[in-house]
């Protein structure tokens, strides 16, 4: 006869009523309650022990008792961690006078100088001037570009037509100071009148060209 | 008859290197059944927890001392019982609650627990427990709900198998009779 059937047996003779009730737990508890029991009791025990541990090293401290002496200032911990200052907060205006100024005056700058080389260059070198420009790395210019400049200048008379062929032949790969006199000297007296006199230019100005 | 496991576990526990590990396995090993035992007596599971506590830190302080006279599990039931004893003593004093109340007053607990419901039997037969005198009390928890014989019964309680019989007896009745009545 096992234990159970032993108790089961007992409780049959003694009264019926508690014989057959069940031998539930009604009981509620904490989850995870013995799952972390032995841990906890652990920690406890070693906690007084080191409680131990002191009163055993020096047993008068035992006998004292376990009261701070020192004063604080009353709402120290209130006051120990006060809401972090903030610094303020430096505007940034959406319109700022000082870089206006300066970029119209840049813009006005530019223009300037862009109307002044409009009022002094010929209306014919302009569109070559803006196309150099427009270009950032001279080395990539092209040859025939550079002749059909030379040869619209030719077309102006700016140029001696017999001195195509060394525009042709030299210009490009030789741009030392000689090779520039000589390349001035070809400009023509005629050349520079016809100029003049297509730009309407005073005879100051035109006299400045030729001398 | 000793149970080889706790005994491995105490001579562990006495030896320093595996203290802890064998603590830990005492303790893994019977909270559940000693926490019942000690629940049945205060109840509330907060009073349940403190006699818990107080019982593990005696078996700590006191297995190296311990001469398995007797079983493990008897001596860890007997510390149980004795702290739980304590605790309802302690509690009695402080409330200045004389014993005849004392039944009153955890009627009084066990009905302010999460899920009372007295129309249900398993918290009928509670109720009844706790109209039992004290000793009986213990004994019939340890017999109806841990199936204890009365052998290592009268271990715990240092009381003749007869005498626990006896007193399992007359709980049966004064339960059975409360049931009817109620």
């Amino acid at each position: 006869m096992n234990k159970n059937t032993e108790i089961q047996s007992e409780l049959n003779d003694l009264g019926k009523a508690v014989a057959n009730l069940p031998a539930e737990n009604p009981f509620d508890i904490p989850e995870a309650y013995f799952a972390e029991f032995a841990e906890y009791i652990l920690l406890k025990i070693g906690e007084i022990e080191r409680i131990k541990e002191t009163e055993q090293l020096s047993p008068m401290l035992k006998t004292l008792q376990k009261e701070n002496p020192f004063a604080l200032p009353s709402d120290y911990f209130s006051q120990l961690n006060p809401a972090p200052q903030l610094s303020p907060v430096k505007r940034i205006g959406v319109f700022d006078a000082r870089k206006v100024i300066r970029y119209a005056a840049a813009a006005c700058l530019i223009l300037g100088l862009g109307l002044l080389l409009h009022l002094i260059l010929p209306p014919q070198i302009q569109p070559q001037l803006a196309n150099l420009l427009k270009v950032e790395n001279r080395d990539q210019f092209s040859e025939e570009s550079v002749l059909q400049y030379f040869q619209e200048l030719g077309d102006l008379g700016m140029l001696n037509a017999k001195d195509d062929g060394f525009a042709e032949n030299n210009l490009l790969v030789d741009l030392t100071r000689e090779s520039i006199e000589v390349l001035l000297s070809s400009i023509t007296e005629q050349g520079i009148s016809h100029y003049v006199s297509q730009q309407d230019l005073g005879g100051n100005q035109a006299s400045y060209l030729i001398n | 008859m000793h149970d080889a496991e706790d005994s491995e576990l105490v001579r562990s526990f006495k030896e320093t290197s595996g203290k802890e590990t064998a603590y830990t396995a005492i303790v893994k090993k019977y909270q559940e059944k000693l926490y019942w035992q000690i629940r049945r007596m205060v109840i509330h599971h907060e009073d349940a927890n403190d006699v818990m506590q107080n019982v593990f830190i005696k078996v700590w302080n006191g297995l190296t001392a311990f001469r398995e006279d007797a079983q493990l599990s008897t001596w860890l039931y007997r510390i149980a019982v004795n702290e739980s004893l304590s605790y309802l003593e302690q509690q009695k004093k402080r409330t200045s609650v004389s014993w005849d109340d004392v039944g009153a007053s955890l009627e009084e607990k066990l009905q302010s627990e999460k899920g009372f419901d007295e129309n249900k039997a398993v918290w009928k037969l509670q109720l009844a427990v706790q109209q039992l005198p004290e000793k009986q009390r213990i004994v019939f928890n340890l017999r109806y709900f841990d199936e204890m014989p009365y052998g290592e019964m009268s271990k715990i309680l240092d009381t003749t198998a007869g005498a626990l019989k006896a007193s399992y007896h007359h709980a049966v009745k004064k339960i059975e009779a409360y049931l009817l009545d109620h």
